[in-house]
């Protein structure tokens, strides 16, 4: 055991207060401590014990890391019972609706990173190479994949053909919603999109861009979008595979004790730089 | 394809009375939303002393002609607004009318129209699709078929939803001929028929240009696949490959056995209307698109079945070691996720939101900020000052309002007293008071001895409340292990924890003497 004094342990849980802030996305509320998180991110960087404190906090806290960039860290919750998991409710609360479904936004939050990241290499490059995208492009690709499971070949058919697959809910929704202003018009694939976009901005994850002549809006991602989504992706697509194997640890065990990733938090340095 | 349209497909090797009930079953189910109609729309339209448009009008009849307004509009655009399809119905509603001799109210019939697309996009139920069960001879089952006549299509122009007509609207309309090769380009040539055989060459030029987007755009689509097939093998099924090549060939053939229908078609028409100069030279140029197509759609056949070929020259990459730490390709992971069954990908997803999420910030709940943040609005709802106005009627007494001993003098005057003994050095609370009671100040005898308790006020305004503390530039800590017990000059006597009082102030120190 190393010894800490005092001092570090009050370090590295302002550390971790401060990060939280910094990954809410609140910019405003950040700008007064940029002086003391540069301090704690260089102590961070530089003394593998106040690394291991602060791990240590991280997981008492049920929280992980995605990246360390140069404003903080970046965290999430570690599984979808941590008290500071985002959950359905806070989609509902952000427009005042409750109807919402796991299985679609998660095919919605796909379809978008589907959009943005159309190849491995993508995941990795640097995000200002990436390019924009606007609505029109998710619904492109959700269009793209709700007939995707109907595609498989036959052998591939892991499911018996009563289940209800994702890519079904997603094809028996409408894309647009005439009525959507109206009280319990009912999801479509516009309202979920945008639902989700809307809370990528508000956590900074996405950066938003109007363009006043064509009335759109562009999306460009940022890198913590990206390092975010390299960590979930990798979950999904892990978890589909205990699906197909027929094993499912991940979600037997996701009510009780969800811990041990195998993959540990890319410690890699990320600049994260401005897209203007 | 799901195994049970497959089955249906493959249906005719093995044809029972079962497969061919269920078979005809399943295609007339399109029918019903139509058939139902008459039965949806059941109250009075419009009012009393009108007569009833429902037992004059043919509702099939319309729902028909929404179908056809709709095809006919989409040529040349992506979805028709609902406003555009009424106005192009409306005219055929009211001939029907007056074939009657019926006058009625426009806005009456434009309401039953709108009942009728109502309907036809299944609004009261939230435009999701129809859904109705039917029994499975084969196979002993139920299943549920839900499709969409018309469709709400995503365009992201303009202010109004746009509506397409779905593959079963297509099917409802152009007849029971359920068959799966239907697809867009299938389609395509449908209307480009339709079109010609109703003169419109100039809608018939857009429909060939769209078939050629259409081409083009499966053409991309191989061009992607090719493209994944030589960076990344492995993302890349064979089957599917296959599937496509398969695919592909079936579609040609018969796409090219229609074009080659609508080539002659054309052609004809060219024979006809020999005499009119402009028309010949758009259905010329008609016949020369669809020969175009012809070839684009030959070459299209070329690159899909070319793919099981790229794959097996860059077969040998399979068998390469795999670096550590690639991602999954986001194409891969999202087809899978599609493919899930729903309760997995519902508990995939709250883990995955909340994984990618950042974590939420969770308000703690504490009854002092919350007593304070009252405090405020009330604060704020009494700012108009209305309580202070003066009162004009002669006869009404005037109200007598509480006015405090410690006037606003008196705490100004204990305020100044404050800041001058603290700005020095720290000070007790003790001395303070002290200092307050034996001072003479400009105040008059009687609030002089108010002095201290208006000091004590003001010391425990700021420790109440921080943030006049921090306006104050005062830092005040109890000290723990003294007490004080202190007679005041009015008789009162103050006990309780010392307090030590200091400044905070930067500049306190040249405050105070130049005070002084």
């Amino acid at each position: 055991m190393t010894y800490f004094d005092e001092e570090s342990f009050h370090q590295a849980n302002r550390l971790i207060y401060l990060s939280l802030i910094y990954s809410n996305g609140n910019r405003r509320a950040l700008s007064q401590y940029m002086e003391e998180m540069t301090e704690l991110l260089q102590k961070f960087r530089s003394s593998e014990p106040f690394q291991q404190l602060v791990e240590a906090g991280l997981k008492a806290m049920e929280l992980q890391i995605l990246t360390i960039t140069n404003d903080g860290l970046r965290l999430s919750a570690r599984h979808a019972n941590s008290f500071f998991a985002t959950t359905l409710t806070d989609y509902g609360k952000m427009l005042a609706r409750s109807d919402n479904k796991a299985a679609d936004l998660l095919c919605v939050h796909c379809a978008i990173a589907t959009a943005l990241f159309p190849n491995e290499t993508d995941l990795d490059a640097p995000v200002e190479d990436l390019g924009v995208v606007m609505v029109d492009d998710i619904i492109q690709v959700l269009r793209r994949f709700a007939d995707q499971e109907q595609k498989l070949p036959a052998e591939d058919d892991i499911l018996d053909p009563q289940v209800r697959t994702a890519a079904q809910r997603i094809r028996e929704l409408p894309e647009e919603n005439p009525d959507s202003k109206r009280a319990g018009a009912g999801a479509s694939w516009l309202a979920l999109i945008n639902r989700v976009l809307e809370h990528l901005v508000s956590t900074d994850y996405l950066l938003a861009f109007e363009d006043h002549q064509e009335e759109a809006i562009e999306y460009r991602p940022t890198p913590a979008y990206q390092a975010a989504l390299r960590q979930a992706a990798v979950y999904a697509f892990h978890s589909f595979r205990n699906v197909a194997t027929g094993q499912d640890p991940q979600l037997k065990t996701s009510a009780t004790a969800p811990d041990e990733e195998p993959e540990s938090p890319q410690l890699t340095e990320q600049p994260e730089t401005e897209v203007n | 394809m799901t195994a049970f349209e497959t089955i249906l497909e493959e249906g005719t090797s093995s044809r029972t009375l079962a497969t061919d009930v269920t078979k005809a079953v399943r295609s007339s189910l399109i029918m019903r939303p139509i058939y139902e109609l008459p039965a949806r729309i059941y109250r009075q339209v419009g009012l009393d002393n009108e007569p009833n448009l429902l037992e004059h009008v043919d509702l099939m009849w319309l729902a028909f002609a929404t179908l056809d307004i709709i095809a006919e509009l989409t040529e040349y655009q992506v979805g028709a607004s609902r406003t555009e399809i009424l106005q192009h119905l409306f005219p055929l509603a009211e001939a029907q009318l007056q074939a009657q001799q019926i006058q009625a109210q426009p806005h009456a019939l434009e309401h039953l129209l709108g009942k009728v697309f109502d309907h036809l996009v299944n609004r009261d139920n939230r435009y999701l699709p129809f859904s109705y069960r039917f029994y499975d001879g084969a196979q002993h089952q139920f299943h549920t078929r839900k499709f969409w006549l018309i469709k709400a299509v995503y365009t992201g122009q303009g202010k109004e939803s746009f509506f397409a007509l779905t593959d079963e609207g297509y099917v409802a309309y152009f007849g029971l001929h359920e068959s799966s090769a239907l697809d867009a380009a299938a389609i395509g040539n449908l209307r480009i028929k339709l079109l010609i055989e109703r003169g419109k060459v100039d809608d018939a030029l857009t429909a060939t240009e769209q078939n050629r987007k259409q081409c083009l755009r499966k053409a991309n689509e191989v061009r992607d696949v090719r493209r994944s097939i030589e960076r990344n093998i492995q993302a890349v099924d064979f089957r599917h490959i296959h599937q496509l090549a398969d695919e592909g060939a079936d579609q040609a053939t018969q796409i090219q056995q229609e074009s080659g229908r609508l080539h002659h078609l054309v052609l004809d028409n060219l024979d006809k209307n020999s005499d009119e100069e402009e028309l010949r030279y758009k259905l010329q140029q008609l016949a020369e698109n669809l020969e175009q197509l012809n070839i684009q759609q030959m070459k299209l056949v070329n690159q899909l079945q070319k793919l099981p070929d790229d794959f097996s020259d860059h077969s040998h990459k399979l068998f390469r070691r795999r670096s550590i730490g690639i991602m999954p390709a986001m194409d891969t992971i999202t087809r899978r996720l599609f493919a899930t069954p729903e309760a997995q990908a519902a508990a995939v997803g709250v883990e995955f939101i909340a994984r990618f999420d950042p974590p939420l910030r969770q308000p703690l709940f504490d009854p002092g900020s919350m007593i304070d943040a009252i405090d405020r609005a009330l604060e704020r709802q009494n700012a108009s000052g209305d309580i202070y106005q003066q009162v004009e009627e002669a006869a009404a007494e005037l109200i007598e309002y509480f006015q405090p001993e410690l006037n606003d003098a008196l705490m100004g005057e204990a305020l100044k007293l404050l800041f001058n003994t603290v700005a020095g050095e720290p000070v007790l609370l003790s001395q303070l008071l002290t200092q307050a009671a034996a001072p003479p100040t400009p105040l008059t005898d009687e609030l002089q001895s108010l002095l201290p308790i208006a000091m004590a006020m003001q010391v425990f305004q700021c420790v109440v409340d921080h943030r006049l503390a921090e306006k104050y530039h005062l830092q005040i800590e109890p000290q723990a292990d003294q007490h004080v017990r202190l007679l005041l000059p009015d008789g009162r006597l103050y006990r309780g924890h010392e307090l030590l009082l200091s400044s905070t102030h930067p500049s306190s120190l040249a405050i105070a003497t130049d005070q002084a």
